[in-house]
This record gives structure tokens, C-alpha cells and sequence, in this order.
């Protein structure tokens, strides 16, 4: 086994291991602001550790390769912009408004 | 050439589905709007797994497009939910 077979390895387990651990942790999670945060990490973590892993083994061909980082790579970059959409959803939905409460200004002040 | 680690590892990021699709059923809806999210991001890993694991070019794209999916149509159903009455 070469360096590069072993790193693939230990970064797809890795990343496995990440997912799963994110999957439990939004299962026991209070709200889904606590939740969100287990999301925004497997769509990081997982497909960073996932994607290097694929590059080191290949999937036959170079183009197909290229094609499976790269949806990984969409994962890591533009999923930051779904998990802000879904707090702000989220925010007004529980709390009929995105901006802080009267209270909590109140406090601030 | 089969890899048979990654066809395990997709077995294993197949199991992390089950908490997701209790959540998607049972929890509030937003909770379940972000279970659907993760259950996205798994499904494009397993694509990759299974097309580095088989060597079959032919899941590469399937996981891209699985990406991008996922990506609109949490951007959609996020947008639905912050228009909601």
C-alpha cells in the first residue's frame, strides 16, 4: 500500500465518520439554530475529507475525477449561502421577524 | 476494478439516513427543511463513493448534478418558508 492509497483511506473514513457524527448530532439537538450548525459542518467537513480522498484514488478517468471533486467542491462553496437562507427562514418563521427583540435590545442597551 | 472500501463507506453514509427521514417526518418543518438538506449532501456523497468504489464514470455527473440539486432545492424551499404567512 502507497502513501497516497493510505492518506485516500484514512480521509474517506474520516470523512465518513464526520457525516455520521453530524447526522446524530442533528437528531439531538434542541432547536434548529443548534441543528443548523451540525448542517453547515457535514457540508464541509464530509465532502473536504471526501473530495481529497476521491482525487487520491480516481474513478477510471480524469474528466470523471474532475467531475466528482467538483461536486464536492459545489457542496463546500455554495452551501454556506443555503444554511444562511434556511436560518433567516427559520428565524422568521419562530419568531415572526429576522431583527432582535424589543427585550433583547432592552438587555443590549 | 471494484474498491470495496468505498462501496462500504457509501453503505455507511447510507445509514446516516435513518435520523434524517424520522426528522423529515416527525419534526417541525424547518427541521425537517434542514434534515432534507444534510440528506442531500449525503446523497452526493454516496454518488462519489459509488463512482470511485465501481469505477464507473457514469456517477460523477449524477453527483454533480445531486449537488446542485439539493443546493436549489434548499435555496427554494428556504425562500417558500421566509414568504410563509
Amino acid at each position: 500500500m502507497t502513501a497516497a492509497q493510505l492518506a485516500a483511506q484514512v480521509l474517506l473514513w474520516a470523512g465518513v465518520a464526520a457525516e455520521l457524527i453530524c447526522c446524530i448530532g442533528l437528531w439531538f439537538m434542541r432547536d434548529v439554530f443548534d441543528r443548523l450548525h451540525f448542517a453547515a459542518a457535514a457540508t464541509s467537513i464530509g465532502p473536504i475529507f471526501i473530495g481529497v480522498s476521491a482525487a487520491l484514488t480516481g474513478t477510471g478517468s480524469l474528466s470523471s475525477t474532475v467531475e466528482a471533486v467538483t461536486a464536492t467542491a459545489v457542496l463546500l462553496l455554495v452551501s454556506p449561502l443555503l444554511t444562511h437562507a434556511t436560518g433567516r427562514a427559520a428565524r422568521r418563521l419562530l419568531y415572526d421577524d429576522i431583527g432582535p427583540k424589543p427585550e433583547q435590545l432592552e438587555e443590549a442597551s | 476494478m471494484t474498491n470495496h472500501l468505498y462501496l462500504a463507506a457509501a453503505i455507511a453514509l447510507l445509514a446516516g439516513w435513518v435520523p434524517l427521514v424520522v426528522m423529515c417526518v416527525r419534526a417541525h418543518t424547518i427541521d425537517g427543511l434542514v434534515a432534507l438538506q444534510l440528506a442531500g449532501t449525503l446523497t452526493t456523497l454516496v454518488l462519489v463513493c459509488l463512482a470511485v468504489g465501481l469505477h464507473q464514470s457514469g456517477f460523477a455527473p449524477v453527483a454533480l448534478i445531486s449537488a446542485l440539486c439539493a443546493i436549489v432545492g434548499g435555496l427554494v424551499y428556504a425562500r417558500y418558508l421566509d414568504r410563509y404567512p
